[in-house]
């Protein structure tokens, strides 16, 4: 009877064990992913703003751009009946 | 004792099977938090790897945004190295028609004597048809346009260079029946006094001359002109076509038949004067007749081999 007492307690014991050693597993584990998750958030925020940064810039080369094709108007028609030419001769 | 030794019993049992439901709930917890943290890191994975692309994308579209900027702010020097590859091209073609190697067809507008006020009009007329011609120069009509005083007909000179057409040479004095063409030195410094002209102008250095009358004008001194200009690294050139302009010239038709008929090889020089009222008439119907046969219209350039050198 003693016996069968002893080997139900380790039994026991070693099923607490197991589930504590789980338990300790996954929480550092989530531990570390939880690291993770903060690093790749940061990540995230400084390449949203850096894609924030990169569409304004866009824009503002277009807005250059658009002044420039029409502020220089004549000299890119200009360019362009010499390009025609070289057409021709090719 | 008995009694005692039980309910320790029972409490360590109790104890036992309350810690096992407490770490089984802190495993259950965790374990869900572990699939969650899982997705959460799936997730802003997949938004870092699709902003990452998106920025990758940006940055080509930014940079080649920046270097069409950077061309059209030196629109100037890109025209010039298109006109650079015009004339590469042009001489490569050239060169082929002459071996009978291409099909191609090349002529050259030249309108002489000018600039004259009717300058205007030819030069609109080119710029609507998106031609470009040579302009050989003289300062013979003076500071004031010829066909109308009341006009600085310097000022057509940078009309001219503006539209990037080639300003040549045409002496300062054009005078072949007024010394010019006494001698070699008379010959070169009416070329030399009209290239400061154009010079001051228009910043341009040209390097083309033709002789006032053609070069048969100059007669025994031809060859010691010639040399002259070899010096002084000009290129001169005559014409194979005209429409008779710059004699008695009366109707449309008498010009358009002798230009028409006078255009028939592959490479042609085409001799035009910019002041007379037929020529800028008969200009724009010149252009599409020419297109219709295929010619690429240019505008002279001194490697040209219509280019005597």
């Amino acid at each position: 009877m003693k016996k069968n007492k002893i080997i139900n307690l380790l039994l026991l014991f070693s099923i607490i064990i197991l589930i504590s050693s789980g338990c300790i597993y996954f929480y550092f584990k989530n531990n570390n992913l939880n690291k993770d998750i903060k690093d790749k958030e940061n990540s995230l925020i400084t390449k949203k703003n850096e894609n924030e940064s990169l569409k304004k810039e866009s824009e503002e080369l277009d807005k250059k751009i658009e002044d420039i094709k029409n502020n220089k108007k004549e000299e890119l028609e200009e360019l362009e009946v010499w390009k025609k030419m070289e057409e021709k001769l090719k | 004792m008995e009694k005692n030794g039980r309910k320790i019993k029972v409490i360590i049992i109790i104890f036992n099977i309350l810690l096992s439901i407490g770490i089984l709930y802190f495993s259950y917890n965790e374990y869900n938090n572990y699939k969650n943290y899982k997705v959460n890191v799936k997730s802003i994975t997949f938004d870092l790897n699709k902003i990452d692309e998106e920025n990758n994308t940006l940055k080509q579209n930014v940079d080649t945004k920046k270097e069409e900027l950077d061309k059209y702010n030196d629109i100037d020097k890109l025209i010039n190295d298109e006109k650079n590859n015009v004339f590469k091209l042009a001489s490569e073609v050239e060169q082929k028609i002459r071996n009978h190697e291409s099909n191609k067809k090349i002529v050259y507008l030249t309108f002489d004597d000018g600039p004259y006020y009717n300058t205007y009009n030819v030069l609109k007329i080119l710029k609507d048809n998106k031609v470009k011609a040579t302009f050989f120069t003289t300062n013979v009509n003076g500071e004031y346009c010829f066909d109308d005083s009341s006009h600085n007909c310097h000022e057509v000179y940078k009309e001219i260079a503006k539209a990037h057409h080639t300003i040549a040479n045409h002496t300062y004095t054009h005078g072949w029946n007024k010394g010019l063409y006494s001698s070699a030195s008379s010959f070169i410094d009416a070329v030399l006094k009209q290239e400061e002209l154009i010079k001051n102008y228009t910043g341009i250095t040209t390097n083309i001359v033709r002789f006032p009358g053609g070069s048969s004008t100059a007669g025994s001194r031809k060859s010691a002109i010639i040399e002259e200009l070899k010096k002084h690294n000009y290129g001169w050139v005559d014409w194979t076509a005209e429409d008779g302009d710059g004699g008695y010239l009366a109707t449309y038709n008498q010009g358009w038949n002798k230009l028409v008929n006078s255009v028939t090889d592959n490479i042609e020089v085409v001799l035009l004067h910019d002041y007379h009222p037929i020529t800028t008439q008969i200009l724009p119907d010149f252009i599409k007749y020419l297109e219709d046969k295929n010619y690429v219209i240019l505008p002279l350039f001194y490697e040209s081999v219509m280019i005597n050198k």
